[in-house]
């Protein structure tokens, strides 16, 4: 009997939770949030110098900036449930100053729509304000009234402030504990800092407006002494939405003849605490702003070729920025699901960084991936961090210094170079060898054996590269990937001409490879690479290249002459002049 | 020489005949889809003097039909239909009483509702060009478009009395 009950329960429950996405809809529209950021009271002057100019910063153009004047959190002592409780109330109360800059709430206690209407007339699209002209109602205004629900809280707290110094000792008391314990080089000044924010939201959903325009709404016509006065303590519910921690660090070097202050002058230590505050604002908006989807820009394609929508400077998008583009499905019942069509990523900005007319210009995209996509569609930013990672293995290779385990990582440097699809990135090729022939092989000193025959060792090849995505189909899901870079490749020996080769003594007294036997040169790659967009982070890359090494030394910066006729495909035979070196590399590829 | 032209202008011909039934098929789905006047009509707000603001949800298989089709579809409603307000928003009656005058006047209705029929005087599109990413809906095999219309409401009506469809307002006193 009680298994039944618990099958129905179970049936029931399942039945229920179903029938709560009965008429559920996608939420489309785009509200502009507002941002306010309130602190942890300060405790000691450099934390205080970091939230003073924290405070001076303005937020970045994606949010209205919601300032107000509001006293430090006070969250000492407290058990970490505690502080959540008195956060919640704390940031209720801030609720009051917010919807009183909301509602442009003047000396006499009285509100008025200004505020709101400018905010939304700056939100406003083209849509909007075509059917604003259209109609005798004031849409527009409307939308202000709207955007006062997306009023976001940042409560920052800085958990731990240290100087490089204590960063130091903290790091070799860690590393004391170790074998070959080395004490860390402490080459760098300025500070290291942690901390927490915790987000919220203000609930202002109709409930509460009506509650808000029925006991505290006030104006110059109908000036209400009482609601003025229960105005004083009047508060509203923030919803707590997310909280995220991170670490930052603002540094230079100490030595004053460092090549960094070739180009830019040293800094004081109260500026490098007082660049902290850009440092937290930056990481942590950027952060929050892939975890909060509120702030997800949300717009219509407006037009297939080229793709187009109308965002801009305004939401503050930046070049090659992720778009995940959706058909909406909706069933019998009237319950709607995004089916993801396509990814996109902005090519061109405009700059809508007005209020809008009905006429403003759209920025363009690059569909990077997916099916044809149609013209009012729902495209919604879904950023990346424009890290990508790669591993492959050589399909075929002329030497396998450029052809062995091939490793990637690169970071996207498009917003910063206002050059989309560029990247900056480290190629690495590893491979090992055993019992080769390396063939005769002299230094000027004649140090090396002269035969050389079994030899076992790695050689590698690492090189920084630039590298620019190109496409050249609409639906974007093949593209090409041309790269250019320079680096080291080389050999390093654990057995030559038979006989384990000896480490040698370094002057701190450690045991490394010998440097007879570690050679290196330069090397100057240029690939392209041809890719296939899987998914959104998958891709497949195939990058046939060429890399041009110079002539090879010793550690011992002695150059090496060949005269024997060693095994192939490593490039021994080439190690004494300029060689030019073709392979081809299979890539899976993940971006973060 | 001869032969090679031959074939050619064959070809062309086939192309161009394949192009024509082609595009003649699409256009017997749209005015399918179109005489079954499957649409909902939903107020946005109340137009300026003599005109209506509505939202018109057109089903298609072929999105750019439907939103060609919405233009029809919302004159269509706004005289046989009407249509529901909601939050402070009045909604309209049809501008006609009699349900079968759409049949009863076909002479009249058929030309005007045909492609780029008279109905096209009395609607505007009320966009950017565009649309919005929530009126853009999949429904099983087919779309649901939404677009917003202005139907310029004063010169529909004084059009249809002049052709003796509507009474006139004041023709009962």
């Amino acid at each position: 009997m009680e298994k039944k009950i618990i099958i129905f329960l179970c049936l029931s429950f399942a039945f229920l939770a179903n029938g709560q996405n009965i008429g559920k809809t996608v939420d489309t529209k785009y509200l502009r949030p507002s941002l306010t950021t309130l602190f942890f009271q300060p405790k000691t002057n450099q934390e205080n110098t970091v939230i003073t100019k924290f405070k001076e910063l303005p937020v970045i153009n994606k949010y209205d900036d919601n300032k107000i004047e509001f006293p430090y959190f006070n969250g000492s002592g407290l058990s970490a449930a505690d502080k959540m409780v008195r956060m919640k109330y704390y940031v209720q109360k801030a609720a009051n100053p917010i919807l009183a800059k909301w509602w442009n709430r003047d000396a006499n206690g009285d509100f008025n729509t200004e505020f709101v209407a400018k905010r939304g007339g700056f939100s406003a699209i083209d849509a909007d304000v075509i059917q604003a002209k259209a109609s005798t109602t004031n849409r527009i205004e409307m939308i202000g009234a709207d955007l006062i629900d997306k009023s976001y809280v940042f409560v920052y707290e800085i958990t731990q402030l240290l100087t490089m110094e204590q960063v130091y000792d903290r790091t070799d008391a860690i590393n004391r504990k170790y074998k070959n314990y080395q004490p860390v080089k402490r080459d760098e000044e300025g500070y290291e800092l942690t901390y927490t924010v915790y987000t919220y939201k203000l609930n202002f959903n109709d409930s509460i407006s009506s509650v808000f325009y029925n006991d505290y709404w006030t104006d110059a016509k109908n000036h209400d002494i009482q609601k003025v006065t229960k105005w004083k303590d009047a508060t509203f519910p923030m919803m707590y939405k997310t909280q995220y921690s991170a670490t930052v660090r603002s540094t230079q070097p100490k030595d004053p003849k460092s090549s960094v202050y070739l180009y830019k002058k040293k800094k004081t230590m109260n500026e490098l605490l007082e660049d902290m505050a850009l440092l937290i604002q930056t990481n942590s908006e950027s952060e929050l702003g892939m975890k909060i989807e509120d702030f997800s820009a949300k717009v219509a394609v407006f037009k297939t070729n080229p793709l187009s929508a109308k965002l801009g400077t305004k939401e503050s998008l930046y070049l090659d920025q992720r778009f995940f583009v959706y058909e909406i499905e909706q069933d019998n019942n009237g319950t709607q699901k995004k089916i993801r069509k396509g990814v996109a990523r902005v090519k061109e900005i405009a700059d809508n960084n007005t209020v809008a007319t009905g006429t403003t210009k759209p920025s363009v995209f690059q569909q990077q991936g997916g099916k044809t996509l149609f013209e009012g569609m729902l495209m919604e930013s879904k950023e990346d961090r424009g890290v990508s990672v790669s591993i492959g293995f050589p399909l075929s290779t002329s030497n396998k210094q450029f052809g062995g385990l091939n490793m990637n990582l690169d970071y996207r440097i498009s917003p910063m170079a206002k050059i989309s699809g560029l990247a900056l990135g480290i190629d690495g090729y590893v491979s090992f060898f055993n019992n080769i022939n390396v063939g005769n092989v002299t230094v000027p000193s004649g140090v090396l054996p002269y035969s050389s025959a079994g030899s076992d060792g790695t050689s590698y090849a690492i090189a920084v590269f630039l590298a620019k995505e190109i496409y050249f189909t609409r639906k974007g899901n093949i593209y090409l990937r041309p790269s250019i870079g320079g680096g080291l490749s080389g050999y390093n020996f654990s057995k030559y001409n038979g006989t384990d080769i000896p480490k040698e003594t370094d002057s701190n007294g450690n045991e490394v490879p010998s440097k007879d036997y570690s050679w290196s040169s330069i090397y100057f790659p240029l690939n392209i690479g041809l890719g296939i967009n899987i998914s959104p982070s998958i891709c497949l890359e195939i990058k046939p290249g060429v890399a041009f090494r110079f002539a090879s030394t010793t550690g011992n910066n002695e150059a090496l002459t060949q005269s024997g006729v060693p095994d192939a495909k490593l490039g021994f035979e080439s190690l004494d002049k300029l060689s030019m070196n073709s392979s081809i590399v299979c890539n899976l590829r993940y971006r973060f | 020489m001869k032969a090679t032209l031959k074939i050619g202008s064959i070809l062309v011909l086939l192309m161009l005949g394949f192009i024509a039934i082609v595009s003649a098929q699409s256009d017997r789905k749209a005015n399918r889809d179109t005489r079954e006047w499957r649409y909902e009509i939903e107020a946005m707000g109340t137009g300026v003097q003599g005109t209506y603001l509505i939202k018109v949800w057109t089903y298609s298989k072929r999105p750019d039909v439907a939103i060609e089709q919405a233009k029809k579809n919302a004159v269509h409603g706004i005289i046989f239909r009407g249509f529901a307000g909601k939050q402070g928003i009045p909604g309209q009656r049809a501008l006609t009483n009699n349900v079968n005058l759409e049949q009863e006047k076909a002479e009249f209705f058929n030309p005007f509702f045909a492609d780029g029929g008279k109905y096209m005087k009395f609607v505007s599109i009320t966009n950017d060009g565009s649309v919005g990413a929530g009126d853009r809906l999949r429904v099983g095999k087919e779309y649901k478009i939404g677009v917003i219309v202005s139907v310029n409401v004063a010169a529909l009506r004084a059009d249809l009395e002049d052709a003796g469809m509507l009474k006139g307002l004041s023709s009962g006193f």
